[in-house]
């Protein structure tokens, strides 16, 4: 690589000033999003308490699109949709639908809350009647 | 057990540092390809000496090229690339994001990035 000390080498600070832009974009993103991430440990403890007698553990998630933060309520157990949806009623939540997200995972889609839970290895009907 | 925005701003610092630690390891090409610019505006005032340097920050490398906008032949880019001393072969591009499917990438012999001619045209209809 040929050198060349005399440049000022512009493009590596401007490189790093957008970086600097970057993470506070995303910081601020997180400021903004307090309610949401609130709201999402609230209602995993919620659901937690609703599924501890099947058995059923749920997670907060937060996905990083910088400079947005999507969260979801993940359980990464091999459950029937059915059962996830019964932990939901006895958590004193409501459900209002199910879709399908990529992949195998099904989202159920809170009454009343923005965040889904993501059943992420849902086990199939016709398994379970096999 | 952190908090979920604990969490996130530890991810987002830790991108942070990632992006920066990249930008600091390209710093000699950063320079270089800056140098490469100015040295082709300084070697003619046509468009095909309009030679801009363009970077973009990943975690773990920087994309780096030399892209030129104008509407130049490729014939017409290797003579600049080579008035300001290098040496262009014809090559696929090697980073997305910066070429387009009628771009013309040129490796450059003892860089590792590439010039890029972002919308070539053709001899016979620049003549025309």
């Amino acid at each position: 690589m040929r050198k060349n000390p005399g440049n000022a080498n512009t493009l590596r600070k401007r490189l790093i000033q957008e970086v600097f832009a970057q993470t506070h974009a995303s910081l601020r993103e997180i400021d903004a999003a307090r309610p949401l991430i609130d709201d999402t440990e609230r209602l995993t403890g919620q659901l937690n308490a609703g599924g501890a007698e099947a058995g059923h553990h749920f997670e907060s998630r937060a996905l990083l699109l910088l400079p947005h933060v999507v969260f979801r309520i993940a359980i990464d157990q091999p459950v029937a949709v059915p059962d996830v949806l019964a932990s939901i009623l006895r958590a004193g939540l409501n459900y209002a639908e199910t879709y399908p997200l990529s992949g195998e995972s099904i989202a159920i889609k809170l009454v009343g809350h923005d965040i889904p839970v993501v059943v992420t290895q849902p086990i199939l009907d016709f398994l379970e009647v096999a | 057990m952190p908090t979920l925005k604990q969490d996130l701003i530890d991810r987002i610092i830790l991108d942070a540092a990632k992006h920066s630690a990249a930008v600091g390891a390209a710093a000699a090409d950063l320079e270089a390809v800056e140098a490469l610019a100015a040295r082709l505006h300084a070697t003619g005032s046509g468009p095909e000496h309009d030679w801009r340097p363009i970077a973009t920050p990943h975690p773990d490398y920087v994309s780096i090229a030399l892209l030129n906008y104008r509407l130049i032949t490729a014939e017409e880019a290797v003579a600049a690339l080579a008035a300001a001393g290098l040496e262009a072969t014809p090559a696929e591009p090697t980073r997305p994001g910066y070429a387009n499917d009628h771009s013309q990438a040129f490796d450059l012999a003892g860089y590792p990035f590439q010039a890029i001619v972002q919308n070539p045209v053709f001899p016979v209809l620049k003549a025309a």
